[in-house]
């Protein structure tokens, strides 16, 4: 791995409450490489935000180390700061100041010219509606402009948690893009989102969390390929006689428009178990699988685990 | 630093709530002053004719009694008896004179400062405690606070730039409120011909300047509570409970905590001394305590406190409030 643009090991966050003492992040190592994007996923509650707010320093950390362009934070934020761009959860502005002023006020508290507030606007597509109070935009808009405000910097560093929340399809696209192309431009974009597609497109590598734990990390093809089952599309005449023939021996299957979706590592113990039974194979195609499944599979072994109260 | 002092007033100028308390003690001021012009105007020729004829009814109303009371003296506690009617003119011996209908208190730069310089001290003050804490709540209340620390994450430095802008403000407010509504007052003096010393010319400008510490202090107060409190109606709702029940609180305390009452403290800074009372014994309403006795001391309801114990007092509950305000600004989460 190259050089790491953030940087946690054993990063954990303890809430501290009348009810006793809630960790919501456990000892978490996360590493971001330079340049690309990095998704970041976990099911609501997993800890994202919380770290990403350890990270920008808007939370304390009860423990761990935290480095930013290889300095430690939140000692030397000050110093990486000006690098970072930054969307934590909603878009969070003065209601009654136009996107413009919040913008403007913004921009000016790190020095930066007032004319980057009109291409951050134009970057968002948001010029015709600057002048109009923060109160009276859309979802959409607000996160535009949220974006916009990450662009005041020039930054080296985005961090863009669910960016893409309140948008039309046109938008996601659009911001996508945006994405895409600023990580092809050599800044590093972690991206923490919910919408998996979104991200299978756009990231480069991935982290993925739950309950507050690494489940896994890596560049995407390695999470796509590596871990989990194996699945293959079966094509056969009689799709409900071939389950049960699968089912007998052992075979998870699930019915598809084109035949059956069969759970396993070895294909030729699926088409021999069919034969055996007389059954002949018309298809026998590798499923690719997706970040989603990736994720389900990852976070409902993380959630059976927390149930049965086995630590990972 | 002076960038972001730059920003936060611009934040500050920009936000709707700020700029309406801030026309509020201009507004008050402005309606004191005419209040104060009016009430304070020379006798004019009309004012003589309408005094000449109140003292012309009175004299009838005088006529009437004394008439009365010639005919029914027991209806006005005259003893029958004796001289009755002369008793009457003795009891209705008041002839009421034009002059006694002509009163009316000149404007006095002296009286004004003891009184309407504190009022308009006062209003600056809750307006200015007010500023500091909807300035700093709308932040909190917005989450903007949050996306402030992103671009600045130094949070000792936005916490002092902050609280440096409400005071920039809080001053010239003070200072221009302040320096206008007692311009136009000494204008309004010479115009009538009402000399002033230069001892009270001393006395405004030290006073305008206490009162601006005091605005300045009462702004950085409510700006550091809020801070702390993260909350806007807390803060308000706090100080309109303690407005309420503080004198009670500190009464209960015992006669000696009035001492530490911030009205009272307050107006000392202001006007350079202020009076406070305190319960005296039951005796002491009944005249058996000797004068100059020791007794005769515990029978005196009133005490003083200085402008330099009381800014003391008050700087020292202010320090407190920002320290507290600023350490928990620095160490606590950000939502």
């Amino acid at each position: 791995m190259g050089e790491l643009v953030i940087e946690a090991t054993g990063l954990r966050k303890e809430y501290r409450g009348r009810r006793g003492t809630r960790v919501a992040v456990h000892d978490l190592d996360l590493a971001v490489p330079a340049g690309g994007v990095h998704g970041f996923l976990g099911p609501n509650g997993s800890g994202k935000t919380t770290t990403i707010r350890m990270l920008l320093g808007l939370a304390r950390a009860t423990r761990g180390e935290m480095r930013l362009f290889g300095r430690p934070v939140p000692q030397l934020l000050p110093e990486v700061a000006p690098r970072i761009g930054a969307v934590v959860e909603s878009p969070k502005f003065s209601p009654t100041f136009t996107g413009r002023r919040n913008l403007l006020l913004l921009s000016r508290s790190i020095g930066a010219p007032d004319s980057r507030v009109d291409a951050a606007l134009a970057t968002v597509g948001l010029t015709g509606r600057d002048g109009d109070r923060y109160k009276s935009y859309s979802l959409g808009m607000k996160q535009r402009l949220a974006i916009a405000a990450t662009l005041l910097k020039d930054p080296q560093l985005l961090v863009l948690d669910e960016p893409t929340n309140g948008l039309d399809p046109a938008g996601i696209r659009e911001i996508r893009e945006t994405i895409r192309t600023l990580g092809e431009s050599g800044v590093t974009v972690l991206l923490s989102s919910h919408i998996l597609g979104e991200v299978q497109q756009v990231c480069t590598s991935a982290t993925i969390i739950g309950r507050g734990r690494l489940l896994a990390s890596g560049p995407v093809e390695q999470l796509l390929d590596g871990g989990g089952t194996a699945a293959y599309a079966v094509t056969v005449p009689d799709p409900a006689h071939a389950a049960e023939v699968l089912a007998t021996a052992g075979l998870r299957s699930t019915p598809t428009p084109e035949g059956l979706r069969v759970e396993s590592d070895d294909p030729g113990r699926v088409s021999r178990t069919l034969g055996e039974a007389g059954i002949w194979l018309t298809g026998l195609v590798p499923l690719r699988r997706d970040l989603e499944s990736v994720f389900l599979e990852l976070t409902a072994g993380e959630a059976l685990r927390h149930e049965t109260g086995e630590e990972a | 630093m002076s960038g972001l002092v730059r920003v936060e007033l611009t934040r500050l100028r920009w936000r709707r709530a700020v700029v309406l308390l801030t026309l509020l003690p201009i507004t008050f001021a402005a309606l004191l002053l005419v209040v104060r012009a009016y009430e304070t105007r020379p006798l004019g020729a009309s004012d003589i004719a309408e005094a000449e004829r109140m003292a012309e009814e009175q004299r009838q109303y005088a006529a009437e009694d004394l008439a009365r009371c010639k005919e029914q003296p027991d209806f006005y506690g005259i003893p029958e008896g004796g001289d009755t009617d002369a008793l009457c003119e003795e009891s209705f011996s008041y002839e009421p004179r034009v002059e006694d209908f002509l009163f009316r208190t000149p404007l006095s730069i002296t009286e004004e400062r003891r009184e309407t310089g504190l009022a308009v001290v006062a209003v600056l003050a809750v307006a200015a405690l007010l500023i500091g804490t909807t300035y700093v709540g709308h932040d909190w209340n917005t989450g903007s606070m949050s996306n402030q620390l992103l671009f600045e994450p130094r949070r000792s430095r936005v916490w002092a730039t902050k609280a440096a802008a409400v005071a920039l403000w809080s001053v010239a407010l003070s200072a221009v409120t302040l320096l206008a509504f007692w311009a136009v007052l000494l204008v309004l003096a010479r115009s009538r011909d009402i000399a002033v010393s230069d001892g009270v010319a001393v006395d405004l400008v030290q006073q305008g300047l206490r009162g601006t510490a005091l605005v300045t202090g009462a702004a950085v107060a409510g700006y550091a509570l809020t801070t702390l409190t993260r909350s806007t109606v807390f803060t308000v709702a706090a100080l309109a409970v303690f407005g309420v029940a503080g004198g009670l609180f500190f009464g209960l305390l015992g006669s000696s905590a009035l001492r530490w009452e911030p009205a009272t403290n307050a107006s000392a800074v202001v006007n350079g001394v202020a009076e406070y009372y305190v319960p005296v014994p039951e005796s002491c309403f009944f005249g058996t305590t000797p004068p100059g006795s020791g007794e005769g001391e515990q029978c005196d309801d009133t005490r003083e406190v200085r402008a330099g114990p009381a800014a003391g007092y008050l700087g020292s509950v202010l320090v407190v409030l920002a320290a507290a305000s600023a350490a928990s600004y620095r160490r606590r989460d950000v939502p």
